[in-house]
């Protein structure tokens, strides 16, 4: 096989999971819901 | 040039360019970024507490003062998408420039491994990009610390630069200083001892900065040692060693991506520690065998004292009681940044030697795809700004109005801001955590509650702050009576109250005061009756000397450097030599 289709496949393998990945970031982001809050006031965060 | 030299010298640049857009892609969008404590704004001002001379720790010098003249030719919302687009793209081209002479596998692993990581991602959620700025740095300050000990000229001058860009923040500054500083003045290193000498003391100086108000201020005794465990490296439900392992393990839980939990996580972990185990003796024959030693061991050190804070809290908090300062690494899953650049460089090492063996060059080509997808895979959560956490937003005009009242009423003394908690959810910035941005936005020194509350097991533990004003205004808060005469007695002639903020402002806290504002978003009073008696401290000459001098000194060496670089590119286009920056 020549390193010209090698090169080709490889590409589209990783641009697969880089365009994967920024889909799931991008409709995890439209569906995240941000922590609750248990506290009358801000917590910094949980280290539950 | 053959198409396959080309090939091979642009493929490590342009990964490691797409990388960082795929994570800092919606940063570039019109806006700011906040979370947690990145706070950034339009025009910060220089102030006190920007230098360490106000009544608080400082935490954040000199990274406010800097940003601070920063914004007097950039914009603020520019420059932060400057640095976010910096770390990881520094972050990747560093791990090239350290590795040039490797194997493409392994520049490409490495570079990768650099820049796709949970401590990155994590980090970067929690917004310490000064801690981050000076990670994406370290591999460029250990590049030319291996350069200064080989002898090449210029190199000092570069490794001081590097670590006092790294040092905004006081662990960013003990991380270069500790992984890269011993490297180039080791023994074995071609340096003359004055050189040496001359870089130590100048890589140090880098530190003053934040040393000197922070050894010299009396609220370094006020810290509370709670913080300890409550900071500690938190199993991210792999066990402590594998999620130290695995460069995760922040404290905060809401920081950490969902993808942590995925079993692939664990194995990832697993699998690029092996890795890097094959990776090492390359990696020594490339850096040198003394310099791989003490990076190995300021790395164990990092981890071990990541897995003590967890595994030993109460040892951990004797040791930071213990040991003067040692209260800056807490947060101690910070300590895992020169494992995590450790890693990416050894396994990458260890790729490239055991794709060596692989004939084929198909074969070689899929492996080395798999190998790089999957860190990617297990933590796809990391694109498109953390999935969305690193949003860009707007901050509504009420804040640039109260900031220009306050930049132009005569009326004086520093601002109380309310209500009394650290950080804020604010719609207009999806309810995100977010550290109250008031003291960066003002044109005058803030007093703001200090003391942080963490949800832990045990139910909402309370660290407390350090600043005995913002001791005193919470006190008189909790005892429910009108602010107005504890506040000029401290010098404070304004309250700053941000609407919609929990928790609820007393009404009798209130009492007294003089509006000037009432909403949307802000409301402002002024406190009748402030006497402005709060000096400087005594040591504010000490510490504006020696910041004249330290940037005095990197002016110095900024211009040597710059000079030198010139005479180079003369002499290249004589025809000399000259070395380009990534190969």
């Amino acid at each position: 096989m020549g390193s010209g289709i090698v090169g080709i496949i490889i590409a589209a393998v990783v641009g697969a999971v880089v365009a994967g990945g920024a889909s799931f970031g991008i409709i995890s982001s439209q569906t995240a819901v941000p922590p609750t809050v248990d506290a009358p006031y801000v917590v910094y965060g949980s280290n539950n | 040039m053959e198409p396959s030299s080309r090939w091979r010298r642009w493929l490590p640049p342009a990964w490691v360019t797409l990388l960082s857009l795929a994570i800092m892609a919606p940063t570039l969008w019109p806006g700011f970024i906040l979370t947690y404590d990145m706070v950034f704004t339009p025009r910060q001002s220089l102030l006190p507490d920007s230098l360490g001379l106000g009544s608080s720790l400082p935490r954040a010098v000199p990274q406010d003062a800097v940003v601070a003249l920063v914004e007097v030719v950039v914009p603020g919302e520019l420059l932060q998408k400057a640095i976010l687009l910096a770390i990881p793209l520094l972050a990747g081209f560093g791990m090239l420039r350290l590795l040039r002479d490797a194997p493409l596998p392994a520049r490409i692993v490495a570079s990768t491994l650099a820049v796709w990581n949970p401590y990155v991602a994590e980090r970067l959620v929690i917004g310490h990009w000064g801690l981050l700025l000076a990670y994406a740095l370290a591999p460029w300050a250990l590049a030319v610390a291996l350069d200064m000990r080989r002898g090449r000229p210029g190199s000092p001058v570069s490794l001081v630069l590097l670590i006092a860009a790294g040092s905004l923040t006081p662990s960013g500054s003990i991380l270069l200083l500790v992984l890269a500083l011993p490297i180039a003045v080791l023994p074995g290193s071609a340096a003359r001892v004055r050189t040496k000498a001359l870089t130590c003391v100048s890589g140090l100086a880098c530190a003053l900065p934040w040393l000197l108000p922070a050894v010299l201020n009396p609220a370094l005794t006020n810290v509370d040692a709670g913080g300890a465990r409550v900071f500690a490296l938190r199993d991210e439900g792999m066990g402590v060693a594998l999620t130290a392992m695995g460069l995760g393990g922040i404290w905060n839980a809401d920081v950490v991506l969902p993808s942590r939990a995925w079993p692939l996580a664990t194995a990832v972990a697993v699998a690029l520690f092996l890795l890097g185990t094959v990776g090492v003796r390359p990696l020594a024959r490339h850096v040198g065998r003394a310099a791989v030693i003490w990076w190995i061991a300021v790395a164990i050190v990092g981890l071990a004292a990541a897995i003590a804070s967890s595994v030993a809290p109460s040892a951990w908090g004797a040791v930071l009681d213990v040991v003067p300062g040692a209260g800056i690494v807490r947060d101690a899953q910070k300590l895992l940044a020169p494992l995590a650049l450790l890693v990416a460089a050894a396994a990458g090492m260890g790729v490239a030697r055991l794709l060596i063996r692989v004939r084929d060059a198909a074969v070689r080509g899929a492996l080395l795809a798999l190998v790089v997808i999957i860190p990617i895979a297990a933590l796809p959560d990391l694109a498109w700004g953390a999935s969305g956490r690193l949003q860009a937003v707007a901050y509504p005009s009420a804040w640039s109005e109260v900031r220009d009242t306050l930049a132009t009423d005569p009326r004086p003394g520093d601002v109380a801001v309310l209500p009394w908690s650290a950080f804020r959810q604010f719609p207009w910035n999806s309810q995100r955590t977010l550290l109250d941005p008031a003291p960066r936005w003002l044109t005058r020194p803030t007093v703001v509650a200090d003391a942080l509350t963490v949800s832990t097991p045990e139910g909402l533990v309370t660290i407390s702050g350090e600043d005995p004003r913002a001791r005193a205004v919470g006190n008189a808060l909790q005892q429910g009576q009108s602010l107005a005469p504890v506040l000029a007695a401290e010098g404070i002639g304004w309250v700053l109250v941000e609407l919609g903020q929990r928790p609820a402002v007393p009404p009798a806290a209130l009492g007294g005061l003089i509006p000037v504002r009432d909403g949307p978003d802000l409301a402002l009073y002024a406190v009748p009756g402030t006497v402005v008696d709060t000096p400087l401290p005594a040591y504010a000459t000490a510490v504006i000397l020696v910041d004249a001098l330290v940037a005095a000194l990197l002016v110095v060496l900024a211009l040597t450097g710059l000079r030198r670089a010139v005479r180079a590119r003369r002499s290249k286009e004589r025809g000399g030599t000259g070395e380009p920056l990534v190969r």
